[in-house]
């Protein structure tokens, strides 16, 4: 009898320490890769990467960076010293926790300007792109 | 840059559409792995030319971008496979390729 208590407690234990562990293992953020392999125009120009007006990255070409994002309502969006407000070209995006997200910066070219801007992609369409590019690591710190 | 010009977008190694600038056109491909790839202009398909492979399955919805990267010569022509989050922004200002140059 003793023994099959023992039993018990014991499974009781174990499935509650399995249960504590499964809550710490879910992650609480998301990660958002930034890719940015743009080609010749812009090249030579650093595009700060801004989260809700917050510069996060500051990001070459040929470079990617990942940041741990808690969930939430985000607008991405891209400026240069020469065009400082560029929001209006931002991506906005629901970010929830456990999840990856790809944003390739774009740089289009028209008539008398450039525009850059975010491009959300597949993992598919990312991993290549990820192979030709290095990580930027601390890509915010001044 | 190359506006004027409607690429060609294959599907499988061949022909499905010659899509202009501004234009979008959609197809219906039974489920399963699907190569997708595009140039500037021809009716065949280039050799040792990146594809986009993707298996697809039934009841879903897939979007694929022609993008161009300006490289220090010359343009260079790939397919991009965006979110529907990135896509539902384009459709505003894109009109369907109806009968694809066929």
């Amino acid at each position: 009898m003793k023994k099959a208590i023992a039993f018990i407690i014991a499974g009781i234990l174990i499935s509650s320490t399995i249960l504590a562990q499964a809550d710490t293992a879910k992650p609480a953020t998301a990660k958002v890769y930034f890719i940015r392999e743009t080609g010749f125009v812009g090249s030579l120009i650093n595009f700060r990467a801004k989260i809700n007006d917050s510069v996060v990255c500051k990001m070459s070409n040929k470079r990617y960076s990942i940041h741990d994002i808690a969930p939430g309502n985000y607008t991405f969006y891209l400026t240069t010293w020469d065009m400082p407000k560029n929001k209006k070209n931002g991506l906005e995006l629901e970010v929830e926790a456990g999840k990856t997200y790809y944003l390739r910066m774009v740089i289009k070219q028209k008539f008398f300007e450039n525009i850059i801007y975010y491009q959300e992609i597949t993992e598919n369409s990312a991993a290549p792109l990820l192979a030709k590019c290095k990580l930027e690591e601390n890509c915010g710190a001044d | 840059m190359m506006g004027l010009t409607a690429f060609s977008a294959f599907i499988d190694d061949s022909l499905a559409c010659h899509v202009h600038n501004n234009r979008f056109s959609a197809h219906t491909l039974a489920p399963g792995l699907h190569k997708f790839s595009a140039r500037a202009d021809g009716k065949k398909q280039k050799k040792n030319i990146q594809t986009v492979d993707i298996n697809l399955k039934a009841g879903e919805k897939y979007y694929l971008v022609i993008d161009v990267v300006d490289r220090y010569f010359a343009g260079s022509i790939s397919l991009i496979e965006v979110t529907y989050n990135t896509a539902k922004k384009m459709f505003v200002t894109l009109k369907e390729e109806t009968d694809c140059g066929l």
